[in-house]
């Protein structure tokens, strides 16, 4: 291909991407006064002013520490149960052991919307309406299907000898998978419960619709700035630059098995 | 004839729950307890909460109304589907469902070809394109939503500055829906990027080497190498971003709500709409179970092709 096609379509791609990011990062760092000037100002002395402000509100500590703790909650819960059956499923062979997998498969496919207004009313009569309760078990239960069929794909590839070994030297169950199984696995439950907290982290419509103050996470907090008034428009962008920080740390991370998670396992990264 | 200590008791009482213990560990085995936790979420927090708004779609059940509640049989269904905005709503969501994922499908599998003839950055073209997909989409339509502000928003004033005017982006009934599927597109055409490129960089390079030697231009190669090689990989990445695009609703009720007039409302908002705004849970229901059944249908039909092409 012509060096020159191709140096416009990865310039056009770093934009693409990195553009509207630098631009609210930029913004986000701008005085008050500048930023709904227009024309844009693009050199300005750089203020933290919009980040104080941001980490001074009560509502944001609140919405924040909702969401580390639904977030980090259901990442260690769907680890741990994914990781369970997603043993079960590849080391017995028990009635229900293929039926389940598909099973799970078809749950993914279940829109959230459809799910919201059943749950609404159930969690109302359980008195459960405005608990970070509510939403840690519903983002588990959705982190599951992909974090099974993920860590279903990654014990598959590891060597069953390893356990036999382990079994026959005396471990009983629990230590075959507490020395064997888990330390080689890690990378897969790693996977799986950096997926579960970014669901938990960015999930938008139970935290809208089944919390309340007492449980709201940050994304509901983000939606709720009036962008019809310039003015807020800074602490919006130290806002979502905060919230953005965790999601590109682990995307990062997780860059190496980034596509066979996004596929659920379909595609080898 | 003696009476047991309070000890004894208790210890007999130890006794009998740890037989008990064992006597279900062994009814049990193991790995029934181990699917156990997964199963019973899964059950309590997706299949009875959809066998109950199954059930509630044929009930008259407003919340605002609650002494009214009676069995109505299929009239939200008939109520919907005689309601010009639901029905608009479906044209919507197909619009927006079909538009999104065909303009990422091409425009990420470009991508991903001038990518792969990278020899240096193409690492570095890969992180980028994370950035978009793992961006809590409540930040990303809000993020747009303030880029695309009329007067002060920054393509406005780019464009200005070619000549093209200012554009209302989200006010104008016939930009709106464009403008939301534009902000869909960029922050998923790097999830088809990603994927075509693992694909691409999958494939046994000594075929494409042997093409190439045979005089096979690249437009020639991608025709009948890259393209039926990936065809898997193509049909999964469109049932994902399919069921996807059918069902979003973050991005198109923090950017429009639905509006102008109802120029964006997909069954999404539209079962926002009826549940949350109209409290009306039975009508809800009836509409929430169209989009299920829509991205049902679907998952269905690409699962089985899939099938045929793995076949094949």
């Amino acid at each position: 291909m012509h060096p020159v096609v191709q140096r416009v379509v990865v310039a056009f791609m770093l934009c693409w991407a990195l553009g509207p990011v630098a631009w609210m990062a930029l913004t986000s760092i701008k005085p008050d006064t500048l930023v709904a000037a227009s024309p844009p100002v693009w050199v300005f002395p750089p203020t933290l002013s919009n980040y104080v402000s941001l980490l001074a509100s009560a509502d944001f500590q609140r919405y924040l520490a909702n969401t580390l703790i639904v977030a980090t909650v259901t990442s260690a819960l769907a680890a741990t149960i994914g990781f369970l059956s997603a043993y079960a499923f590849t080391r017995f062979h028990f009635r229900g052991g293929t039926f389940l997998p598909l099973f799970y498969l078809v749950v993914r496919m279940v829109p959230r919307i459809t799910l919201v207004l059943p749950l609404y009313v159930i969690f109302t009569q359980l008195h459960l309406l405005n608990t970070r309760a509510a939403l840690i078990i519903s983002y588990t239960t959705f982190a599951l299907p992909f974090g099974i069929w993920m860590m279903i794909g990654f014990l598959k590839e590891l060597p069953i000898d390893l356990e036999e070994a382990a079994a026959v030297d005396g471990c009983n169950r629990w230590q075959i998978l507490q020395k064997v199984v888990i330390p080689l696995a890690a990378p897969g439950i790693a996977t799986t419960a950096i997926f579960a907290f970014l669901l938990g982290w960015n999930e938008f419509l139970f935290s809208l619709i089944l919390a309340g103050p007492d449980s709201r996470t940050l994304p509901v907090l983000i939606a709720s700035f009036d962008s019809d008034r310039g003015l807020l428009w800074g602490q919006f962008s130290a806002a979502a630059v905060a919230i953005m920080l965790p999601v590109a740390v682990f995307a990062l991370i997780l860059q190496r098995r980034i596509v066979s998670g996004l596929t659920m396992g379909a595609v080898k990264g | 004839m003696s009476f047991a200590t309070a000890a004894e008791r208790r210890s007999r009482r130890v006794d009998r729950a740890a037989t008990l213990r064992q006597r279900i560990g062994h009814l049990i085995p193991f790995y029934y307890w181990a699917v156990l936790p997964a199963l019973a979420a899964t059950l309590a927090v997706v299949v009875l909460p959809l066998m109950y708004s199954f059930g509630l779609s044929f009930w008259h059940y407003v919340l605002t109304d609650p002494r009214n509640v009676h069995f109505d049989g299929l009239a939200n269904y008939a109520h919907a589907l005689n309601d010009p905005t639901f029905r608009n709503s479906l044209g919507t969501t197909f619009v927006y469902g079909v538009g999104t994922v065909a303009v990422e499908l091409v425009l990420g599998m470009a991508f991903a070809l001038v990518v792969n003839t990278l020899t240096v950055g193409a690492g570095l073209v890969r992180t980028a394109m994370l950035v978009p997909v793992f961006m809590t989409p409540a930040v990303v339509a809000f993020m747009w939503r303030f880029m695309l502000h009329p007067d002060l928003g920054i393509v406005n004033y780019f464009l200005a500055l070619v000549g093209l005017g200012h554009p209302v982006w989200l006010g104008d009934p016939r930009l709106a829906l464009p403008s939301v599927m534009a902000v869909e597109i960029w922050r998923n055409t790097p999830f088809m990027f990603l994927v075509f490129l693992a694909g691409m960089q999958s494939l046994p390079s000594e075929l494409f080497e042997a093409a190439a030697v045979d005089g096979a231009s690249f437009w020639q190669r991608f025709r009948s190498l890259t393209l039926p090689l990936l065809m898997p990989l193509i049909l999964v990445a469109l049932i994902i971003r399919g069921m996807d695009a059918l069902r979003e609703f973050d991005t198109i009720f923090i950017m429009t709500g639905g509006g102008p007039g109802n120029a964006t409302e997909t069954i999404a908002i539209s079962t926002y709409r009826y549940s949350f705004r109209n409290y009306d849970m039975g009508l809800g229901s009836a509409v929430s179970y169209v989009i299920f059944a829509v991205v049902f249908l679907f998952g269905i039909y690409f699962v089985r092709r899939m099938n045929r092409t793995r076949v094949d």
